[in-house]
């Protein structure tokens, strides 16, 4: 089968790989229909995650028709349609049991590497890295999916592909961003970044109420996607200002937003002195993380807020605002997202007409196009923000 | 020696009374750095790993190296000076760090002999050589009860722990354990269960003349709010070849803490997932349902994987794969082992156990 492999730093190869097989008995193998490059591949393109190797297969954002199932898999037969939650859990684990689905204890095969960098284990995740197991991804016309007994969620109704698709991760990312951040009427929530991670997130907050939304980033047409999509203010922190925290407290009557989202996470640009130090210490290895948006949220956040972060981060941060943290009370939500508690209830927004997740999509394109794709999205070339592969 | 012979003492000499004698759910961070403490930086007490004579030989032959790189004014004696001023550290402050990484120390030789010993009657391991392991995880979904019935049953230790190869029990309490050891030997002892208090504890250790002397503890526990069953494992044992023989085992990757570290974390996943995660690639693996995880998951028994590892040419089934620390999915690991539900049976074809509907 064709696949999108990794095979370095910026290079990014679609080969021909065998095709998967069943191998435990609750696994089952599904044919990619539609599929997506996700942003955080792009710091696997990037290579700012370890323990990636040559010729893995990439992605996490796919659904298909399933196409053999495993002797312990009997809710699902060949042929039905389905979209796959991109963290893999076990569903029988205290932490699967109590809705903490990307804290599965049992997914992991490399759970030791994880361990290693973290302290703990966590989930394994499709086509990310082999401290996340190493499992293959389904930028691939083919993929094994494990656990499919608790992992796959049937899609009954003829809903487009395009519609349901980011149901695989964005969509319940940036709706468990906003949920997380307890919204309650009259709410102002502040969202930097305004990739479909931070647009489901402003999506998220008004499907929960939020009075107002405010976007921050730097791409003038990811700003225009916040305001189609969203209703929202914008900040441009290139052009319109060169304090955004000074400028959000002046357009919230000097209270702040009430809650604050990250979805920018690790890669995070900015203007000020300390992104610059960071940047430094990212390309000398010193640091993992430029944490120029996290610094941001946590000024800019209203007394007694919440500070949610669907952005992904990897290592320790330094001048890390904590004593404006610890004055303002400020609650932390974090982590990946507990996909499984999610699929359903977001399905059923989505078939209500609540929301159409497929207006974040600006490319779409056959999966030998991959490559140059990658290269677009990573650099926000062509207006870029969600590109979608067919195989 | 410090808490852990005493754990492991007061698990298996003293009976009933020594139930409880420590917290048992402490927090494993701190288990962690504890059990470090003690395998590198006790010794000296101050934190030294290096003996008297060692530090003397080291100040002097690293303050040469310094004063010979000054007179060189290029790169190599840059480096050659970095070594010099590291050898006089470690002279100074008697702490290798070479040594550490190595898991090495010479620093007891200083207190002559100190001999620690394990109290009471379980006094098999000598605990100035003993290695010790200390590894606890929580297997959600069971109880106490059944945890221990399954350990209890010494015959399945070796489908949890797969550097044994057999267990026989030949009586109530004595039983002959056969393991593998480091370059393809095989070792076997006798051992005796010295303490057993059904849900809670189980304690045995070898019998005088065994090749490896060790001795070992289980304690079972109820995981507070229904989190399930703590299980803590504490084993130490007179390495065949010192401490030497632990570097090389180390090296080989055989480092017996890590393997009993995987071990647990695959039982845990057998018990509660009812099959062990395997991610072999396709782009990598020819045969990704050959691994030995996948075999397991298929519930061979003992025979059959036997068979299949005398017969399969390991290159050809695992062309690429890199072994990753904890990746046990390795075809050279195969063994004579049963597989299947890790609950219930000891010899079976049965289907693994499925808590989850």
């Amino acid at each position: 089968m064709k696949a999108v492999c990794w095979h370095g730093v910026e290079d990014m190869r679609v080969d021909r790989v065998p095709d998967p097989e069943l191998i435990n008995p609750r696994d089952a193998i599904v044919r990619i229909t539609s599929t997506a490059i996700c942003g955080s591949d792009l710091h696997l393109y990037g290579g700012k995650v370890p323990t990636m190797e040559k010729g893995d297969i990439l992605g996490h954002e796919f659904m298909g028709v399933v196409e053999e199932t495993g002797r312990g898999v009997s809710n699902l037969r060949k042929g039905d349609r389905v979209v796959v939650p991109f963290t893999i859990a076990c569903g029988n684990c205290y932490y699967c049991q109590s809705d903490l689905w990307s804290a599965c204890d049992n997914s992991n095969p490399n759970a030791a590497m994880l361990e290693e960098l973290n302290g703990f284990s966590t989930s394994g995740i499709f086509g990310y890295s082999h401290m996340y197991g190493g499992y293959a991804g389904g930028q691939a016309e083919y993929v094994r999916v494990p656990f499919a007994d608790v992992g796959p969620l049937k899609i009954e109704s003829g809903i487009e592909d395009e519609k349901v698709l980011f149901l695989t991760d964005i969509f319940p990312t940036g709706y468990q961003a906003a949920e997380q951040c307890g919204i309650r009427p009259g709410d102002t929530v502040a969202i930097w970044g305004a990739g479909p991670v931070g647009l489901f997130a402003a999506m998220s907050a008004r499907l929960l109420g939020a009075e107002r939304v405010i976007v921050i980033d730097r791409f003038p047409e990811r700003l225009a996607k916040a305001r189609e999509l969203a209703d929202a203010d914008t900040i441009d922190y290139e052009t319109d200002t060169d304090d955004p925290v000074e400028m959000l407290k002046q357009m919230t009557g000097g209270r702040g937003p009430d809650h604050v989202i990250d979805a920018v996470g690790m890669e995070a640009h900015g203007t000020d002195l300390y992104s610059g130090i960071d940047r430094a210490k990212q390309f000398a290895k010193l640091q993992l993380d430029r944490a120029t948006a996290l610094r941001q949220c946590i000024q800019a956040c209203a007394k007694g807020g919440t500070v949610s972060i669907p952005g992904v981060y990897a290592g320790f941060i330094d001048k890390f605002p904590m004593g404006q943290a610890f004055a303002k009370g400020l609650t932390f939500k974090m982590g990946q997202t507990h996909m499984h508690k999610y699929l359903r209830p977001l399905l059923e927004r989505i078939e209500r007409g609540e929301i159409d997740p497929s207006r974040i999509i600006t490319h779409r394109v056959r999966i030998d196009d991959a490559p140059r794709m990658y290269e677009l999205f990573q650099q926000k070339k062509d207006d870029c923000v969600k590109v979608v592969l067919k195989p | 020696m410090g808490r852990q012979a005493d754990e492991v003492s007061e698990a298996m000499g003293s009976g009933t009374r020594g139930r409880r004698a420590r917290p048992h759910g402490v927090d494993p961070q701190k288990e962690h750095g504890r059990h470090g403490a003690t395998a590198h930086a006790e010794p000296g007490g101050d934190g030294s790993n290096v003996n008297g004579v060692e530090r003397l030989l080291s100040i002097a032959a690293g303050g040469a190296l310094a004063a010979y790189a000054l007179r060189r004014k290029d790169l190599s004696g840059l480096a050659l000076g970095v070594a010099g001023g590291m050898l006089v550290e470690r002279g100074v402050s008697g702490h290798c760090m070479v040594y550490d990484a190595m898991g090495l120390t010479s620093a007891a030789d200083d207190r002559g002999a100190r001999p620690t010993r394990l109290r009471g009657g379980a006094a098999t391991v000598d605990a100035k050589k003993a290695q010790k392991i200390e590894r606890t995880v929580t297997i959600f979904g069971h109880e106490p009860s059944e945890v221990y019935a399954y350990w209890r049953r010494l015959e399945n230790l070796p489908r949890i722990f797969r550097h044994l190869e057999r267990v026989t029990e030949t009586d109530a309490r004595h039983s002959r354990w056969e393991a593998k050891a480091p370059a393809g030997r095989t070792v076997s002892w006798e051992a005796e269960i010295i303490n057993e208090v059904p849900g809670e504890i189980l304690a045995w250790k070898s019998l005088p003349g065994s090749t490896i002397p060790n001795a070992g503890a289980v304690n079972f526990r109820a995981a507070p709010g229904g989190r399930g069953t703590e299980v803590k494992v504490s084993l130490e044992y007179e390495p065949p070849a010192g401490k030497l023989g632990v570097f090389v085992a180390r090296m080989l990757g055989e480092e017996p803490s890590i393997q009993v570290r995987e071990d647990l974390r695959r039982y845990k996943a057998l018990v509660e997932a009812g099959e062990l995660p395997v991610s072999a690639n396709p782009g990598q693996g020819g045969d990704a349902r050959e691994t030995f995880d996948a075999r397991v998951n298929r519930g061979e028994t003992a025979a059959q994987v036997k068979r299949w590892q005398a017969h399969a040419p390991r290159a050809a089934h695992e062309p690429e794969h890199r072994p990753a620390p904890g990746d046990q999915g390795r075809v050279d690991q195969v063994e004579n082992r049963t597989a299947s539900d890790p609950m219930t049976s000891t010899e079976s074809t049965s289907t693994p156990t499925k808590v989850h509907a």
